[in-house]
């Protein structure tokens, strides 16, 4: 499913004197099947155009297309709408509510309007990609630890199957193992066809493992490209308070001693066998 | 949606009655409230109108932002005027089944409007010009006496606080999981009351979770800071009473004696505005007959 955004504008306390914009004339389209990274520094407003994107607000002016339909359309299904898009909001782990894991992992598909047996079995899906165990489901959310609350709650959404998954800083509180797990399981679903929107703070974690950064500055769009485009407009992002990824400025730095290796990489192994083939010719 | 209430309704502004102590509002206050209730005269109620109206004055908060929450009482106003209309006593004008106007009822009804008017305006001049975290501290000091009956005096004024402090963060965070629930397929506007009722528990039990860990977090917190009662414990921000306290004192005391005496020299006031009524109705009534 396409996303596509004109003109989206929204503005908080609007109409009095302490109005604030954050989000500003943003217009992008996300086609089926890409995995976007949106980043800004806090307060840039990516957490209020995430939630314009799934409906959660209703924008001040411009509009949110769905396969060219108007989400914010009176008529509009929002139900299918919600099918179709999940949105997993910053430490998720916080909306648990139901007696055992599996059950509150039913309860988005249970909303969709499934059988019991079919959401039960998206629910065992969704929770075996997470690396929960079966002998967990029945036990309460609230007695897990905070990495695993967190898996629950991803599973929550993900089992209602969804074709585009939006998270809000998915890997929050998590440690760096934990991190990798979610983020190579974003990857997964991205590999098998999802729509992935990543929003983070993290240059790293969206170097990494994204194709598209928008990155957000202002409720505007910043700059929007592939990774390699955006990371060479290091002097830019430095100005708004982000940073390209320790690799890059690494490599800047070998550069400017003399050896002269491409600067235009940005993970860890790319880095590190770009400066092996120059020690080895 | 949730985010536009405001803490208390204190408004921000730079006045003498901001700067005032906090005891002095609160006990002014109520010494307002009692003499709007003591005397019964038209008088008074003059002298308690130009008080306020000085009082508003000196306060500098826009009129408008003041009958903002004026909606809220409606109810209660009309409910009071119509009592007084037609469930009075006195010399009566017209009577059908249980009902009956009287002239005493008109005019108890128009003074029981202006009292309670007067009362919400007054008060909310207080909660105005004061923080909530002012009040709790000006009440704490006024009810430090009742330590004597081994009333925990601070220890409640911390928890009203702490609970102050609370509203706006959950207040938040039941926006937060609404949303969260919302985007899970959660219907939160069914009609059907057993439906909708059933949708809260998504909310509520996370909210509760979330409340009772804060709580847990904050007790922590303040016992790692050596937080131990109030026993000793001194102030950031001491309350001290300024050279305007004692004005406002002087002011108080003027307009309670004032009011004291205009109550007791003008006390037949009442009877002679009913017996006024009287005559003019009847004067038009004549005059319609006449016509007739």
């Amino acid at each position: 499913m396409n996303l596509e955004t004109k003109n989206l504008t929204y503005e908080y306390d609007a109409g009095t004197t302490q109005a604030v914009r954050a989000v500003d004339d943003i217009s992008i389209s996300i086609p089926s099947g890409q995995f976007v990274g949106i980043v800004g520094h806090t307060g840039s407003g990516k957490t209020t155009f995430v939630q314009l994107l799934d409906g959660l607000l209703k924008p001040s002016s411009g509009s949110v297309y769905l396969d060219g339909e108007d989400i914010n359309e009176k008529k509009y299904d929002r139900k299918s709408m919600r099918a179709a898009m999940g949105i997993v909001f910053q430490y998720p782990e916080y909306q648990l509510f139901e007696t055992t894991v599996l059950k509150d992992v039913c309860f988005g598909p249970l909303n969709m309007g499934l059988s019991q047996d079919e959401a039960t079995k998206y629910a065992k899906e969704a929770l075996l990609k997470l690396g929960m165990q079966e002998d967990s489901y029945g036990a309460s959310p609230f007695e897990l630890s905070g990495g695993q609350k967190r898996r629950v709650a991803i599973a929550g959404v993900l089992a209602m199957n969804p074709k585009i998954l939006i998270l809000d800083e998915p890997t929050a509180g998590l440690d760096p193992e934990g991190r990798d797990e979610v983020l190579g399981l974003l990857k997964k679903l991205n590999e098998s066809g999802m729509t992935v929107i990543l929003v983070s703070h993290s240059m790293e974690d969206v170097a990494k493992y994204v194709g598209r950064i928008i990155v957000i500055n202002d409720g505007k769009v910043f700059l929007d490209g592939d990774g390699k485009e955006v990371f060479s407009h290091v002097k830019q992002l430095e100005e708004i308070g982000l940073a390209a990824p320790e690799v890059a400025y690494l490599m800047q730095a070998v550069h400017d001693a003399g050896i002269p290796v491409s600067t235009n990489i940005t993970t860890v192994e790319e880095a590190a066998s770009e400066i092996l083939l120059k020690f080895q010719t | 949606m949730l985010k536009d209430i405001t803490l208390g309704q204190y408004y921000r502004a730079d006045s003498v009655i901001h700067r005032m102590d906090a005891r002095t509002k609160i006990v002014g206050t109520v010494l307002y409230m009692v003499s709007l209730f003591i005397f019964n005269n038209c008088i008074c109620y003059a002298l308690a109108a130009i008080f306020l109206i000085t009082v508003m004055a000196l306060s500098k908060i826009p009129p408008k932002f003041m009958f903002r929450g004026m909606k809220s009482i409606l109810f209660l106003l009309l409910f009071t005027v119509f009592y007084n209309i037609f469930l009075g006593t006195g010399t009566v004008i017209v009577k059908f089944w249980v009902f009956q106007v009287t002239y005493e009822g008109i005019v108890n009804a128009f003074y029981m409007l202006v009292r309670l008017f007067m009362l919400y305006v007054g008060s909310s001049l207080m909660t105005l010009t004061t923080t909530p975290n002012q009040l709790t501290d000006g009440l704490e000091s006024l009810f430090k006496p009742l330590k004597i009956f081994r009333i925990p005096v601070h220890e409640m004024a911390m928890m009203m606080s702490i609970a102050l402090r609370f509203i706006p963060i959950l207040m938040e965070e039941t926006d937060r999981i609404m949303k969260a629930q919302i985007a899970r397929g959660a219907d939160l506007e069914s009609r059907q009351i057993s439906k909708r009722i059933k949708s809260l528990i998504p909310i509520l039990v996370p909210l509760f979770v979330s409340a009772f860990r804060r709580a847990g977090d904050l007790a922590l917190a303040m016992e790692a800071r050596c937080y131990h009662g109030g026993d000793g414990r001194t102030r950031m921000k001491e309350m001290k009473f300024a050279g305007r306290d004692v004005a406002a004192w002087f002011v108080i005391a003027g307009y309670f004696g004032a009011v004291i005496f205009c109550g007791i020299y003008f006390k037949g006031f009442t009877d002679y505005l009913v017996a006024e009524l009287q005559t003019g109705l009847e004067l038009i009534v004549a005059f319609v007959k006449g016509i007739g």
